[in-house]
């Protein structure tokens, strides 16, 4: 009877304050009335929010699946900030010059002990400030400019033939050639008014160079600050932050990825490919990137471009050269940094113009796609370096099993995120196929191997037989030029009807 | 029949229950792989430390910032008599801070005394909506009669409060799982005795520059978040729990981060001295000069200046009147 007696106590006290609650509602500080107080005060618009945001953009900021701050600003066309911008807008876009990530340079270099990869590196360090400065004031010096940028990256990389002490460890090296890559690419002097129209004007300098060398500025600097802090951020190295940039402006879902290594970059001809089957296809390669890493890589293509298919562009490269998994994606990095440490050990940076190299896939983001420049015509230089190179790694050739297991779990997880997978056999120059233990057979072998590590889901194509009728498809060993790559996407066009491909 | 049928369902389930729980309270047990319940593993060890606790006098709120730059033992020292925890939180923004305070922070330490330490960072509208976000979505602080009943049966099952880990078993075992553990017992070490903050190491990086600057870009005073601290000082006064408002202090390397420069930083002490007269609260400046060297990075003191600031802070809360 007592606990009755409580409980209806209890009861009547709850309405009690229900009640009063109610009635009082109206007063309860909600803080705002002080709030604003304190703003008129200090002397701050009631109203503003988030500043220098135009109107009609929405601006959100969430925690992402890695733990980091992503700020999103979802405008329409037109308004967003972060939107490539005209020629004429450079100068406001480049208005933050001071704060683009250009630093590490001049700090590792005073550290080095003298020596002629020092010497080399002040004399590239002073030709880069004057790039900087010839943007904004005189064209044709600048033109001048950027071919002794290249000449002189060529002595850099002798030179680093013999390293001095404490360059050889990767940190200094990524180091030195991260601002590099970076002060090729973010030539901040470009942003001077009228330096764009003076440019446009002169037929010499390939069209829209400067514009993508704003554009390259842009990417960058915000995928870093999007990535700052992130687990993820040791894979981004610059072209994969001028991958990302223009994958995370995707509005609309891919109708097809590419994926894959540099192969993949010169390989497919987007153009064509998007002609040829009716589809909005994308290129997410990486240079360099192989398995390994792609495990890495390969969910954020499927966040960011939400692909209805993918093709992945595997062959002897993946299956039969550097069979090493350990420190996978470490390695890679590593791997990286040596290259842009000097643009071109391997051959990759080394067969073609480093700013068309840089600045060529940043273009018009919604429409390039990832679009990787192609080279008109075989390198015989390039040839040699790869020739010297991959020798030894396939010479006796056996087959990544590792690595495979690590390809099958990637494409399992692309497939169960609603992606179907066609992985296609990439082929070699004839040149590169005649190096490898076993010749073309242990390529086609290789693939058939492969696929008894994939799930029934994902179709192979062997296409590793492909344009070998001409050396003229071919830039280096592994590497199409155009008209290799348009031979290959017409093949590649033609495997995916009989498949069934449909966007 | 069919009742028989209904009886065996039953028991199966019963079975099929019992014999997931116990399974997961052996895999919990054998693999020692912490569960997270709250925004971040900080928070979590801070939760529990509270609970182990009695009340204190004095409770600090604030960011990390608040939480590296006052020192409880120091505080105690210097108010003798007095008993002190440091309840900031990463990321503990006003419109955070508001939640746990009354939430968790009170109910389990009370506090005769706030002292809400404040920068930049708390007031900036560029900063805090992330932390805000996840702080709502954590289980031991979401809202709601589910989250309640999550609440509940997390309390004594542990098949349902480590059901995120189950769900997928590489988070049990290999790197996952030991970087779960590191992550916690890297929280654990960076929290002293008495909840402040001990994370010491330099970080003067490029990426930590950038990511400072970005919570400050563009610099505008966060409406919601002087509401919330007007929330609480209304709410502490009612109470009759003393509230004091505490500018921290900051590098000349942070100052330089403003958007319209260095000069943008007076709009700080211009809001805390405005939110004092509007909420008739006290405010304290810092009066000594805390240089670049005083700090970790771009907003943390280092240890020598934590311990001299907390003097400062406590000096003049001896000085205040009862």
């Amino acid at each position: 009877m007592a606990t009755a007696r409580n409980h209806l106590r209890a009861l009547v006290a709850a309405l009690a304050v229900a009640l009063v609650a109610a009635g009082c509602g109206s007063d309860v500080p909600d803080g705002y009335a002080q709030a604003d107080a304190v703003l008129d005060a200090i002397g701050q618009d009631r109203d503003a929010a988030v500043a220098d945001i135009p109107a009609d953009c929405t601006r959100t900021v969430a925690i992402d699946e890695y733990g980091f701050e992503t700020e999103v600003l979802d405008c329409p066309p037109g308004a967003d900030p972060a939107e490539p911008a005209s020629a004429g807008d450079l100068a406001s876009l480049l208005a933050g010059a001071a704060d683009l990530p250009v630093g590490t340079f001049d700090d590792v270099v005073a550290d080095l002990d003298p020596s002629p990869v020092k010497d080399r590196l002040v004399e590239l360090g002073a030709l880069l400030d004057q790039l900087d400065r010839t943007c904004g004031s005189d064209i044709a010096a600048w033109r001048g400019d950027l071919g002794e940028v290249a000449d002189a990256t060529a002595a850099l990389q002798a030179a680093l033939e013999t390293p001095p002490p404490g360059l050889d460890s990767t940190t200094e090296g990524a180091a030195i050639g991260r601002a590099l890559v970076e002060r090729v690419v973010l030539q901040t002097g470009c942003g001077t008014p009228g330096v764009a129209a003076a440019v446009g004007e002169d037929q010499l300098i390939e069209s829209g160079t400067i514009d993508v060398t704003a554009r390259a500025a842009t990417v960058v600097q915000d995928v870093e600050q999007r990535l700052s802090g992130s687990p993820q951020r040791f894979l981004f190295y610059l072209y994969s932050e001028i991958q990302y940039g223009w994958m995370r402006t995707q509005r609309d879902p891919l109708d097809l990825v590419v994926l894959g290594s540099s192969q993949a970059g010169d390989a497919a001809d987007l153009a064509a490919l998007s002609t040829g089957l009716g589809a909005r296809v994308g290129n997410a390669f990486l240079p360099g990137a192989l398995a390994e890493v792609q495990q890495h890589w390969l969910p954020e293509v499927e966040r960011l471009t939400d692909p209805g298919a993918a093709v992945w562009y595997l062959g002897a490269l993946d299956l039969l050269a550097d069979c090493s998994v350990a420190n996978r994606a470490d390695d890679f990095v590593r791997r990286q940094a040596r290259l842009q440490r000097s643009f071109a050990p391997s051959g990759w940076f080394r067969t073609i113009d480093p700013v068309t190299t840089v600045l060529g896939p940043v273009g018009p983001q919604d429409e390039l796609l990832g679009e990787f420049p192609k080279q008109p015509d075989p390198i015989p230089e390039a040839i040699a370096a790869q020739t010297e190179s991959y020798t030894p790694q396939v010479a006796d050739a056996s087959f990544c099993s590792e690595r495979a297991e690590v390809i099958g779990d990637s494409i399992r997880s692309l497939i169960a995120a609603g992606t179907d997978v066609y992985v296609v056999g990439v082929p070699t120059s004839p040149l590169f196929v005649d190096l490898v233990d076993g010749g073309a057979e242990a390529v086609h072998g290789a693939l058939d191997q492969l696929v008894d590590f994939l799930p029934d889901e994902a179709q192979v194509i062997d296409l590793t037989g492909a344009v070998q009728d001409d050396l003229d498809h071919w830039r280096d060993l592994t590497h199409m030029t155009a008209s290799g790559s348009l031979a290959f996407s017409t093949a590649v066009i033609a495997a995916l009807d009989d498949v069934g491909f449909a966007p | 029949m069919s009742r028989r049928i209904a009886v065996w369902f039953l028991l199966g389930m019963t079975v099929v229950l019992v014999g997931a729980e116990v399974s997961a309270r052996v895999v919990l047990s054998t693999t020692h792989v912490p569960v997270l319940e709250w925004q971040d593993f900080s928070t979590q060890y801070k939760a529990s430390q509270m609970d182990g606790r009695a009340e204190v006098d004095v409770v600090v709120v604030g960011t990390s910032m608040a939480q590296q730059a006052l020192v409880p033992e120091v505080l105690a020292a210097e108010l003798p008599g007095t008993t002190a925890y440091n309840a900031a939180l990463n990321g503990g923004v006003p419109t955070v801070m508001e939640r746990w305070l009354e939430d968790q922070v009170q109910p389990r330490i009370g506090g005769d005394t706030i002292v809400w330490a404040l920068s930049s960072l708390d007031l900036s509208a560029s900063y805090g909506a992330a932390t805000e976000e996840a702080y709502a979505d954590a289980k031991q602080t979401r809202s709601g009669t589910l989250a309640e009943t999550d609440r509940w049966f997390s309390s004594w099952s542990d098949l349902v409060r480590g059901r995120t880990l189950m769900r997928d078993p590489s988070s049990l075992f290999g790197d996952e799982a030991e970087a779960t553990k590191a992550d916690a017992a890297q929280a654990e070490l960076e929290v002293g005795p008495d909840g402040e903050r001990m994370a010491f190491d330099v970080d003067l990086t490029e990426a930590r520059r950038r990511e400072t600057a970005a919570r400050i870009t563009p610099f505008l005073v966060d409406r919601e978040d002087l509401a919330a601290i007007a929330r609480v000082a209304l709410g502490a006064r009612d109470a009759g729990t003393r509230l004091v408002l505490v500018e921290l202090p900051l590098p000349d390397r942070f100052k330089a981060l403003y958007p319209r420069g260095a000069e943008q930083h007076a709009i700080v002490a211009e809001t805390l001295d405005a939110l004092g007269a509007e909420l008739d609260v006290l405010v304290f400046h810092p009066s000594a000069e805390y240089a670049d060297d005083d700090f970790v990075d771009f907003t943390h003191l280092d240890a020598e200046a934590a311990r001299r600031f907390s003097t400062e802070v406590a000096d003049w809360l001896a000085g205040l009147p009862s």
